[in-house]
């Protein structure tokens, strides 16, 4: 079990330095020069520019006039030391400027995820209830119709209706948990489809096999068998899938929360990735591996407390 | 030049019947009355696409958004039709022609109670020449003195005529330097020490900012009690923002949702009179932009008024020449490209090589075809396309290309692998600076790397050149010389939209957006 684990552990930490060093050498390959873009023409004024002795010293104050290697090397020896390094933009540092929104990503993240838990789980059960019928279609319709829509165009349509039409939420302002609802409801459709067919499969193949055909005939109460041999084992890729949904949610904040001005980490990554504000964008790369690859081992742990099979192996 | 000292504000006959109405309410109502009718006590809500990066004015971005909510002010200001005015300076006078005096109103404190004299002031541009390139640049060469508590002198060992304009610049906002301290101190409401009709009580970086009344203003006192700025960074939620009332005034609204706020009641949409230019910038050290008359070619063959038309819903204004979209300049509006002339682009690349072969619809040079590629950024794709369309007419083949990414066009730039890239920049200020950064061999703008003889000389000239209308003309003619040698396009102005509630009165859109928005006079009613 010890070897089990170290050797996950392990694993955990290639991922997470591959993630991290891929980020790295991506954003540094994008074109854009993050001090040409600090006095370009979405910073500039308009009698005077920087000059190029100017841009220079900036350069060298940011360590931009290193080579790639030793930019690496230096953000990995900060980050050894617990230091992400300072924002080319706000001049703070990465790990104050995101534990400050990390807050907002979170209850947005988990206000999504039970979004798409009670959708996709509560759907996913009502079709897998008579397969072929008139639920289990209009359950279908319903996931290709919001696995279709672009949660972009979505978040609009509820801001639409809302907003403006309802007037019951505001478009923008400081994070609160009515703001969150609107959010995490449209992350949380967009992300509960899957997770809606998924269930619905499982739950339909469980209930074709021998063990709960033999609970039944052992008459055991319906509610035993369904919680029990039907619901437990059918969780399991459900949960799978739950467990992945950690990246998903990362992704897709960076959309969302700019379409409702929720003053998170995704949309603070939009901003610093369009800046080339590089020690911000590879802080958050790093933060997203990590919760990712911790997701994962969740989800692993979790499988070995639903299937006593994987205990005893 | 000498302005008028303008030691108080004028109370203006809007405010004498407000405050008249108010009264009567207050007689007949108490004091409830009198803050429903003049709005007294109301807060106002703002939603921009950003919010301020810091509260430094050294800070990048954040210098225009603490001049818009009325949390800092200048020595000079420019007025809406362009003219230099006081703010902080209660005057300001030449002493020779290397030389300026300008004289500070009386009785200014800062928001945290000390006085505001010349010493504080020089301190203050101090600052920010130390601490952030801009300033440094607008100051350069430039000694600040403080002579006695209410005068700072300004002078150079070269003429500085443009001193006047450079002193209205955002950036050179007055602030107690003692309170910031040696260095850039963004991030702490405690330190954010300005002269402001409003004072900085909350701040959320890049979420949110709220300024409450100065009650120790030296003008007039704010009707406003509270300003709250949020940032909403997506267009289109920030048009839903003016839809559902949410915002009283709501920064750059696309122009497909101008139409349908418009149509409804609850808000205006005004089109801010921008003075930026966009303009097809040409790589001229390439085939076929080396060749003036290409360059020409094209100018004739862009149909601003469709572009306008297209892709700003008609809310922006044609650029025949570069400052044709500055109020300053209105003679240049009538030089340059002032109408498509598709006979005349025709002739011209007939002229350089570039024919057009009987049924072809791509001209031709050796065999080459005329054929480029537009990189475009940000927002500007409806218009690349369209000027797409409209030099195909003319037997140009171009690929458009680009992203809302401004790191594309970097790339692109810097990498020299580029032919033809769309941008905006602001055309007000000292012309000799603004002019030089585009159209000086060592201009920072100067993508193109265009060199001329005879715009050497005209920039040249401006060194001679004192007074304010002598440099206005100047500019008109390095203006000229621009349209005839065509190292870029001008298009049109790039029209920023905002929409502001009905209830909101006293609005003034400046073309320097960032010039008081949020001023003493602005007022919501109920």
């Amino acid at each position: 079990m010890l070897r089990y684990v170290a050797t996950r552990v392990v694993v955990a930490a290639l991922a997470v330095l591959g993630a991290v060093t891929a980020t790295f050498a991506l954003i540094h390959a994008a074109p854009g020069d993050p001090v040409a873009i600090m006095f370009g023409a979405t910073g500039g004024g308009s009698q005077v520019g920087a000059s190029a002795a100017q841009r220079e010293a900036i350069r060298q104050e940011l360590g931009l006039d290193r080579t790639w290697p030793e930019q690496y090397g230096a953000w990995i020896a900060r980050v050894a030391r617990g230091d992400l390094g300072t924002s080319f933009r706000s001049r703070r540092a990465v790990a104050t400027e995101m534990g400050a929104r990390l807050p907002a990503t979170l209850t947005l993240g988990v206000a999504a995820v039970t979004v798409q838990v009670v959708v996709g789980l509560g759907l996913g059960a009502l079709a897998a209830r008579r397969p072929g019928g008139p639920v289990d279609l209009a359950t279908a319709t319903v996931a290709m119709a919001l696995v279709s829509l672009p949660s972009y165009w979505l978040g609009l349509l509820l801001l639409w209706t809302f907003a403006v039409g309802l007037g019951w939420v505001e478009v923008g302002g400081a994070a609160s948990l009515p703001r969150v609802i609107l959010p995490a409801v449209t992350l949380g459709l967009v992300m509960a489809p899957t997770l809606l067919r998924v269930f619905r499969e499982s739950l339909v193949e469980q209930r074709a096999r021998p063990h709960v055909a033999f609970a039944r005939a052992r008459g055991l109460a319906p509610h035993t068998v369904l919680v029990h041999h039907l619901a437990r084992p059918a969780l399991l890729p459900a949960v799978a899938l739950i467990g992945t949904s950690v990246g998903e949610v990362l992704g897709g904040a960076v959309v969302i929360e700019s379409i409702f001005s929720w003053p998170g980490l995704g949309k603070y990554l939009l901003d610093s990735v369009l800046a080339r504000d590089y020690p911000v964008v590879q802080g958050y790369m790093l933060f997203t591996a990590v919760a990712v690859v911790a997701a994962s081992l969740v989800v692993d742990l979790t499988h070995g407390l639903l299937d006593p099979r994987l205990r005893t192996a | 030049m000498t302005a008028s000292p303008h030691p108080v504000r004028p109370f203006g006959r809007r405010r004498l019947v407000q405050a008249s109405v108010a009264s009567a309410f207050a007689l007949q109502f108490g004091d409830r009355a009198v803050m429903a009718a003049t709005g007294v006590g109301d807060e106002i809500r703002i939603a921009s696409e950003e919010t301020p990066y810091g509260l430094d004015p050294v800070h990048e971005y954040s210098a225009g958004y603490l001049r818009s909510l009325g949390v800092a002010e200048g020595l000079l200001r420019l007025t809406a039709q362009g003219d230099v005015d006081v703010d902080l300076a209660a005057w300001f006078t030449s002493d020779g022609p290397n030389a300026w005096r300008v004289g500070l109103r009386p009785d200014v404190r800062f928001q945290g109670g000390k006085a505001m004299g010349a010493k504080e002031v020089v301190a203050s541009l101090e600052r920010s020449r130390a601490l952030a390139p801009f300033p440094a640049n607008l100051l350069k060469g430039i000694t600040i003195d403080a002579e006695g508590d209410r005068v700072v002198r300004f002078s150079a060992s070269r003429p500085i005529p443009a001193l006047p304009q450079i002193l209205t610049d955002e950036w050179l906002m007055i602030h107690n330097a003692d309170a910031f301290g040696p260095k850039d101190n963004s991030f702490d409401v405690k330190v954010a020490d300005y002269t402001g009709p409003f004072k900085v009580t909350a701040y959320n970086p890049r979420v949110q900012i709220v300024a409450d009344r100065n009650d120790a203003y030296w003008g007039e006192t704010p009707s406003l009690a509270r300003v709250v700025l949020n940032e909403v960074s997506d267009p289109d939620a920030r048009s839903l923002a003016a839809l559902s009332g949410e915002a009283h005034i709501v920064r750059i609204i696309t122009p497909e949702a101008a139409s349908r706020i418009q149509r409804g009641r609850g808000a205006r949409v005004h089109v801010i009179p921008s003075t930026d230019c966009a303009a097809a910038y040409l790589n001229i050290a390439k085939e076929p932009f080396n060749d003036v008359r290409v360059r020409q070619a094209l100018a004739w063959a862009l149909d601003r008024e469709e572009i306008v038309a297209a892709a700003y819903n008609g809310l922006a204004r044609t650029a025949p020449s570069w400052l044709g979209t500055n109020v300053a300049y209105p003679e240049a509006r009538r030089v340059g490209y002032t109408r498509l002339d598709l006979t005349r682009a025709g002739r011209l690349l007939d002229e350089a090589g570039w024919t057009l072969a009987p049924g072809a619809s791509i001209r031709t040079r050796n065999g080459r075809p005329l054929a480029f590629r537009l990189v475009w950024w940000g927002s500007g794709k409806p218009s690349a396309e369209l000027i797409q369309a409209q030099w195909a007419k003319a037997g140009a083949k171009v690929e458009v290309l680009g992203s809302p990414d401004y790191g594309y066009l970097d790339g692109a730039r810097s990498a020299g692998d580029w032919d033809v890239f769309v941008e905006g920049w602001g055309t007000d200020g000292d012309p000799e600076s603004t002019l030089s950064r585009h159209v000086a061999a060592s201009g920072d703008l100067n993508y193109m790397k265009f060199t001329d003889p005879v715009m050497a000389d005209l920039l040249k000239g401006f060194e001679t050149l004192t007074e304010p209308e002598d440099r206005r003309i100047q500019a008109l003619h390095v203006n000229q010389r621009q349209a005839d040698t065509v190292p870029f396009i001008p298009i049109s102005s790039r029209a920023r939209l905002n929409a502001v509630s009905t209830k909101v009165h006293g609005y003034v859109p400046h073309f320097q957006w960032w010039q008081y928005e949020v001023h003493p006079e602005l007022w919501i009613s109920r």
